[in-house]
């Protein structure tokens, strides 16, 4: 590849990049994380605070994000309006279905340095609930990066050869059913037939 | 026959305990028992319930451990399967959902349990969508926005909201996920605060059932063993 002269150079070294990210079944503080490295510029080499060397990012898909454990119930994010008696306390579910973007923005906003650049990093990036994004964001997309977390195969995404392929790793055994001994003067019960069951 | 009437008339608490429930591990595994399928057939006045055989499903040949007595450790997967494992686990449940028990399958009781609860972890992250409970008939459920999860490994319904995770000296228990690997290197945090130790908080594994204190559903950690043998 032949070499750039200098103001080519420069201009392709400092150049904001647009970067985009599936969220789908992928863990939101993962996603923030990622994208988080990424407005600040602390993926390159040429980083420097002052430099404003951050990059665009896009998160799609931000309305099929997965928790994991129990914190869609547990995690709860509290904001207060400023007036008496205005302190909100909400769960990470009901968040989400009042908006599905707030939770990625949080998890990114938290994670981004608390400084005034914050605002303006926030403003290069752009959340969608779902697929469809507007047409000029499109067009400025370069790199699609890859999901943090790998999405474990369902059943039904298993071809039926390597359902067969995979052994088999038991076969029914055969029990004898509870048997209670009565203690009476006319005799005990003994095992019948039909105490041998599957 | 004839030998186990001689010993139950003998004295009978003695016997009870021979005679019920003996353990796997102490005695050889029994010959195996075909699978039937109940056909019922209406001949004018007279009804025949028959029991055909059916296509029993084998264990495959050649286990890697013949010698073990559950299918987990004869085919050596004892700390090796996760919920993320569909293949394996699909192996030990009814085509509702439901789990098959422990003295059908062969398993011991410790891997019976963390074979239920790695099916109740897949079921919630959806990765069973065909084995769902029977809905009677003609009833159409109302279709909810459902939350994906994964690694849940106690009921949505159970927990409830942490709106008071605690000041700096009274903090609750820091995630599952993050005990993992601070349990892998000694056992617990190092907690010096009596107070903190004692918050119950983020969902954990109970640390009274002494299994679970050695075995972490970690979903990431190691690679799930279906993954591993399909090459990916």
């Amino acid at each position: 590849m032949a070499s750039l002269s200098r103001a080519p150079q420069q201009w392709a070294t400092f150049a904001r990049v647009w970067y985009l990210l599936d969220g789908k079944m992928q863990p939101p503080g993962k996603l923030a994380a990622l994208a988080s490295v990424r407005l600040q510029g602390l993926h390159k080499p040429v980083y420097h605070q002052l430099s404003d060397c951050g990059d665009h990012v896009v998160i799609m898909n931000t309305r099929h994000i997965a928790f994991s454990g129990n914190k869609w119930e547990q995690k709860v994010y509290s904001s207060h309006t400023g007036y008496p008696g205005g302190f909100k306390q909400v769960t990470a579910a009901q968040l989400h279905r009042k908006d599905p973007v707030a939770i990625v923005k949080l998890a990114i906003y938290g994670m981004l340095p608390k400084n005034l650049h914050r605002r303006t990093l926030m403003k290069r990036l752009h959340l969608f609930p779902d697929e469809d994004i507007p047409e000029d964001i499109l067009k400025n997309l370069t790199e699609e990066l890859p999901q943090p977390r790998k999405v474990p195969r369902r059943l039904d995404e298993y071809t039926q050869e390597e359902i067969e392929a995979f052994p088999r790793v038991w076969s029914p055994t055969m029990t004898v059913k509870h048997v209670w001994i009565v203690l009476k003067c006319n005799g005990v019960r003994s095992l019948r037939p039909e105490d041998y069951r599957l | 026959m004839a030998a186990l009437n001689v010993l139950v008339s003998g004295c009978g608490r003695f016997l009870r305990g021979l005679l019920t429930g003996p353990t796997v591990t102490s005695w050889a595994r029994p010959p195996a028992r075909w699978l039937r399928e109940v056909v019922e057939i209406q001949e004018g006045k007279t009804t025949i319930i028959e029991g055909r055989i059916t296509g029993t499903p084998r264990e495959s040949p050649n286990p890697p451990n013949p010698s073990g007595q559950c299918p987990i450790c004869r085919w050596n997967l004892k700390h090796k399967y996760s919920y993320e494992d569909v293949l394996l686990l699909s192996q030990f449940i009814r085509p509702h959902g439901g789990m098959l028990p422990r003295r059908v399958t062969g398993l011991c009781q410790e891997e019976h349990r963390k074979i239920e609860e790695c099916v109740k972890m897949a079921h919630r992250a959806g990765l069973l969508p065909n084995h769902r409970p029977k809905l009677p008939e003609g009833f159409v459920p109302k279709t909810r926005p459902r939350l994906n999860r994964y690694l849940t490994r106690w009921s949505p319904r159970s927990v409830k909201p942490i709106y008071n995770k605690g000041h700096r000296w009274n903090k609750l228990n820091r995630l599952p996920e993050v005990e993992v690997r601070t349990q892998l290197l000694g056992f617990g945090q190092g907690q010096s605060y009596k107070g903190a130790a004692g918050r119950k908080g983020w969902s954990s594994p109970s640390p009274t059932i002494p299994f679970l204190s050695d075995w972490r559903p970690h979903g990431g950690a190691c690679k799930g063993f279906s993954q591993l043998l399909m090459g990916n």
